[in-house]
This record gives structure tokens, sequence and C-alpha cells, in this order.
């Protein structure tokens, strides 16, 4: 039995969309019901819905075989894990954003409020510039608003919340996407099952991006 | 007096169990203090797995730490040089960071060392005793073994810088092939270069058939001699027995600035992580100015208390209920009796409640009398079948 976590959310639907027409259904998913956990015996697998920012902590404690999480939490808590595939699900970018006709006063740190902090810390190591970092965890974009940041630094998809905010980006500098992870043990000692579900989810992947 | 080693957990059991096994090969115990001067850690951080180490200053002023490894201290007192052996085992308390509680955790560790003349006889060796530490842990465990001389003859010729390699290095630790691709056609290695780094995390499975694929890769002489290293080693395991639970994958990788040739680590199928650890750290070695081989591995005993026992049936054999009247010499001596039989006996005033007892027994009229017995296995427990 192959343990899955798939995200909570618009991802998770997408992914497991994806996962049940290569032979990865399980039916009872689409239950109306507040239950956590769907198993299909028949191919052997149990979806486990998962906060999307606890895939990669599912996985890496073997409580979760393999799972579907963002690059962005990958390379915020860098979880001990195989990344196997891109899904090309998901996507969107990290960006530095800040309001509309800001202008930086480089003389003093620049305050950063982020949900990232590694990655904004890395970003801004990179570039040699002095910060303060405010970590939040939601609607970052009220932060320069209100002056609590000079900046922010947030995936944006569409870019509508930034516009409709009066914020502006200025720069993306990662592109984020959906990942394939696996636990390493799993991998070893499952390894038939897990590589046949890699091949055809990249076979899956390459096949609808050539659409 | 019989030793009870029923309810030992599988870790101590091991120990036990180990230190036989390390004395017939010739290795001594090393015992070492909690404490080992800060110095040593702070001058090299990057062999540690984490940087977060407990200090305290000592009453005579000098700054200490408890200590977060045992490995180096080994390497610091070793007298080995390159034409003998010292071949040492420890049983030791660590220290360290636990990423998910952001608490320091003591961690029991056991594992062995040769410093001085390593050659392909003490890789086997080590190897060897890897393999005979996890079966003694587990039957469902693996041996996952690489030669770090692959992939770094691999990468010397390619124009890289060291944040480059070091990107890639990670990368290939994760078995990330499609972003290797990319980050070495980014570095601008040729094509050939960016199909030979991409197939990296695809080199694993059992020997035979890895080594065979491996054989493709080779670009040079440093590659074609790692590989013959592993293969000789692959026919010596297989000859005594030792290579059904034996492994080769080329995506594992310690870090280069310490480690060279033969590195391992071990797995248990109930574990979320590698239980053991080790390789060839040359490099270490030499970094601490001494000019010899090192070879080792340790083993996290702590992991194993993840893995969960079944539990027994009862907690002690025999309950025995007494009161105030009891006469003491007489109650003392059958109780004694009842132990010498082997039994794990219990004496209360009352019966102790979630105490799970296989027969009860009640003093009566000047003796010990049974007054229930389990029924099919099922433990007698208080307010159960038993009334007072």
């Amino acid at each position: 039995m192959l343990n899955i976590a798939l995200p909570k959310g618009r991802l998770g639907d997408q992914v497991y969309e994806l996962l049940s027409t290569i032979g990865y259904d399980c039916k009872s998913i689409y239950e109306p019901n507040r239950k956590l956990i769907f198993e299909n015996p028949e191919n052997n697998v149990r979806y486990l819905l998962v906060k999307p920012s606890d895939v990669a902590i599912y996985v890496e404690h073997h409580a979760a075989d393999v799972g579907i999480v963002g690059k962005d939490i990958l390379l915020e808590s860098r979880p001990d894990v195989y990344e196997l595939l891109d899904l090309g699900l998901g996507k969107c970018r990290m960006c530095v954003a800040a309001r509309n006709g800001y202008i930086e006063d480089k003389d003093r740190p620049l305050r950063v409020a982020t949900k990232f902090v590694n990655i904004a810390k890395q970003y801004y190591a990179g570039q040699n510039r002095d910060i303060d970092i405010i970590k939040l965890n939601g609607s970052i974009e009220l932060a320069p608003i209100l002056g609590l940041s000079d900046v922010i630094v947030d995936i944006v998809e569409s870019g509508n919340t930034i516009r409709e905010n009066d914020l502006q980006i200025l720069e993306e500098f990662l592109p984020i996407s959906a990942r394939f992870i696996a636990n390493k043990t799993s991998f070893k000692f499952q390894n038939e099952i897990i590589s046949r579900m890699t091949a055809k989810l990249a076979a899956a992947v390459k096949g609808d991006r050539s659409l | 007096m019989r030793l009870q080693t029923g309810t030992l957990r599988p870790e101590e059991l091991a120990t036990l169990k180990l230190r036989g096994v390390y004395e017939q090969y010739g290795y001594k115990k090393y015992r070492m203090g909690r404490f080992e001067e800060y110095s040593l850690y702070a001058k090299n951080q990057s062999f540690l797995a984490s940087e977060n180490i407990i200090t305290f200053t000592d009453l005579d002023g000098k700054l200490l730490a408890l200590k977060p490894d045992v490995t180096l201290s080994i390497i610091k007192n070793s007298k080995a040089t390159r034409g003998t052996r010292e071949k040492l085992y420890y049983i030791e308390n660590v220290y360290r960071e636990s990423k998910e509680s952001h608490t320091y955790k003591e961690i029991s560790q056991m594992g062995l060392e040769v410093m001085g003349d390593v050659d392909l006889y003490s890789v086997i060796e080590v190897l060897t005793l890897a393999e005979r530490s996890l079966a003694q842990l587990s039957d469902h465990y693996l041996l996952e073994v690489s030669n770090m001389d692959f992939v770094t003859g691999l990468m010397e010729p390619m124009a890289l810088n060291d944040d480059q390699k070091q990107i890639i290095l990670d990368l290939i630790r994760a078995k990330n092939a499609f972003e290797l691709r990319s980050e070495a056609r980014r570095a601008g290695l040729s094509q050939r270069e960016c199909d030979d780094l991409a197939s990296l995390p695809t080199l694993y499975g059992k020997f035979p058939d890895t080594l065979k694929k491996a054989k493709r890769l080779v670009r040079n002489r440093t590659m074609e001699r790692a590989v013959e290293d592993l293969e000789q080693i692959y026919h010596v395991m297989k000859s005594v027995g030792l290579a059904k639970k034996l492994q080769l994958d080329f995506s594992l990788l310690n870090d280069i600035d310490y480690y060279n040739g033969i590195i391992f680590q071990g797995y248990l199928e109930q574990l979320p992580r590698n239980v053991l650890a080790g390789g060839q750290y040359d490099g270490m070695v030499k970094k601490l100015g001494k000019d010899c081989g090192g070879i080792g591995f340790a083993i996290y005993l702590s992991e194993m208390s993840r893995v969960p026992l079944t539990p027994g049936d009862f907690d002690v054999e025999a309950l025995v209920l007494y009161d105030a009247d009891a006469d003491l010499k007489e109650l003392t001596a059958q109780i004694q009796a009842l132990t010498k039989q082997g039994l794990r006996v219990r004496a209360e005033r009352s019966v102790p409640p979630q105490l799970r007892a296989e027969r009860i027994y009640r003093w009566e009229d000047g003796a010990l009398k049974e007054a229930a017995s389990a029924q099919n296995g099922e433990a007698l427990a208080a307010g159960g079948k038993e009334t007072c």
C-alpha cells in the first residue's frame, strides 16, 4: 500500500485528476464527508489529505511514502527527501513587490515582510544587501501598504492581488511549481512501485505539455 | 542469575551483542567524557550535522562543549600513523539539535573507527561489521554503498566554480535529475557532460546491474579505479554471503572536503531515515593534522525508539496481595521462591490500577494461595475479574 500525501485545495484536486488518469484513482475521495484518508486496495494506494505546508513533513517522517508539494515549501524548509519530478502544476513565481512608486533608500537596512524567511535571506545574501525580516503568515500584501515593511517576498500567480492592492512587482527571481517527492527509505524499499508511478507521471506531464 | 533479555529493546540487545562482535574483530572500547574543548568543533563545523552545540565555561575558564560527535575526538587523540592501525569502537551519548522541535536532544550512538593504514581489506571489514550491525537491529534492512571517487572523478574535468559544484552535488543527492540537467546547462557544460550528470540519480540498484551501467559512464582513470574497487568489494562480500541486502547508489554523497572513496548508509524498512552512516574520511584526518587514513561508521540507536514493540500480554506473572496480618518472614520466602522460578512478581496491599497480571495470589491462613488465573491469555487487570 503506497501512502500518498495530497495537499488540500486546488493543487491537490489537480494532482488527483492527473493521478486518476494514469491508474491511481480512488473514487471514495469524491464522497461528501470529512474523512482525511482514502484507500483503494485494487490499485494499492492510500491518499492522505494534508495541509499543503505539511506534505513535506509527512513524507520526511515516513508517514507518507510520496507526496506533492510546491517548490517554495521545499526551498524554505529543505526536507531530506528525493525530488523526483516537476509536475508543471501550480505554476507561479517568487517575487519581490512594493507599493507603486516605491523608491528604495539604500542607506538603511531594507525591511522585508515575508512568509518565506529562508528564501528571502538567501536571496538578499546573494546581493549583499542588509535586511530586517518580518515574518508573517498571510495577507503579506498588507505590510508595505501599512508601512510595516518596505517590500515583500511572496509567491505571485496571476498578479491580481498585487495589482488590486496598489503594489508592483520589482523582481521575479524564482519559478515555482509542484514537485513529486519521495521518502528516502520508501524509495529504497518500495522502489518498483515508486519508480513506476514516477515514470507514468513523467509521461503524463510530457503529454500534457505537448497539447 | 539468568539475564532477563525478554524485556530488552532491540537497540539494548544490539549493543550487548555488537560489543562482542566488534571485540572479536580486534576493536577496543573507546571511552570519552561528556565534555570536549569547544574549539575542536568550532574549527570543523561543516563536518557536524548542525552548527548548534551546547557550550559552557568550565571553572578554570575554558570554553567546553557537550560533545555533538565522537569521531572528531577519536581522530584528534589518535596516535595512528601510515604504518600502524588503531581500531576502536564506542557507545556514547551525543548532544545535538533536533530539527523538528528546535531543542537539543541526547542521542545514543554506537560506532567504530579504523585509523591509520586503511586498505581495501579494512574497507571490507568495516562494511562487514556495518551489515552485521544492521542485521542485529532488524531483518528488514539494506546497506547502501557508493564510491565518492566515481562522482568526483566525473566532475573534476568540468569547468565549475565552487558554488556551482555545491548546487550540482545537492541536486544529485536529491535525485533531482531534471533540475540537474538545467543547472548543468546554465553552468555552460557540454551536452555530454549534462547527460552524464543527469544519469547519476538513476545509477542505483543491485551491484551487478548498476556496475554494468556505471562502466558506460567511466571517462577517466579515477572513475575506472572506483568501479574496480566496488567490483572487488562486491565479490568478496558475495563470497561470504553478505551481498543479499547490499545496494549500490551513486547519488549517495558525503561532504567532499572530508570524505573520499567508499561511503555507505544503512536503512531499516520501518524507520524514516538511515539508522547507520559511515565512510572513509581521509580528508577530515588530514585536516586535523594527522598523516594517515580513517574509516568508520555510527549507528543512531535513538532512532530505534520509533520501532514499535509488540507489547507482551502481561506486566508481571504473579501479583501477590497481602495484608497487615501477613507473616513477613514467610511472605518474603515465598515471594523469593516465585522469583527463583523465573517469574516477575509484584507484592501489593491492593490491586494497582492498569497492572496486567497472569496470576493473582492471596495471603490466606499463613500461606500464599492462587486466587485467580488469566484465561486465554487475557490479563487480569484492576477492576476486572478479581474483586478485593
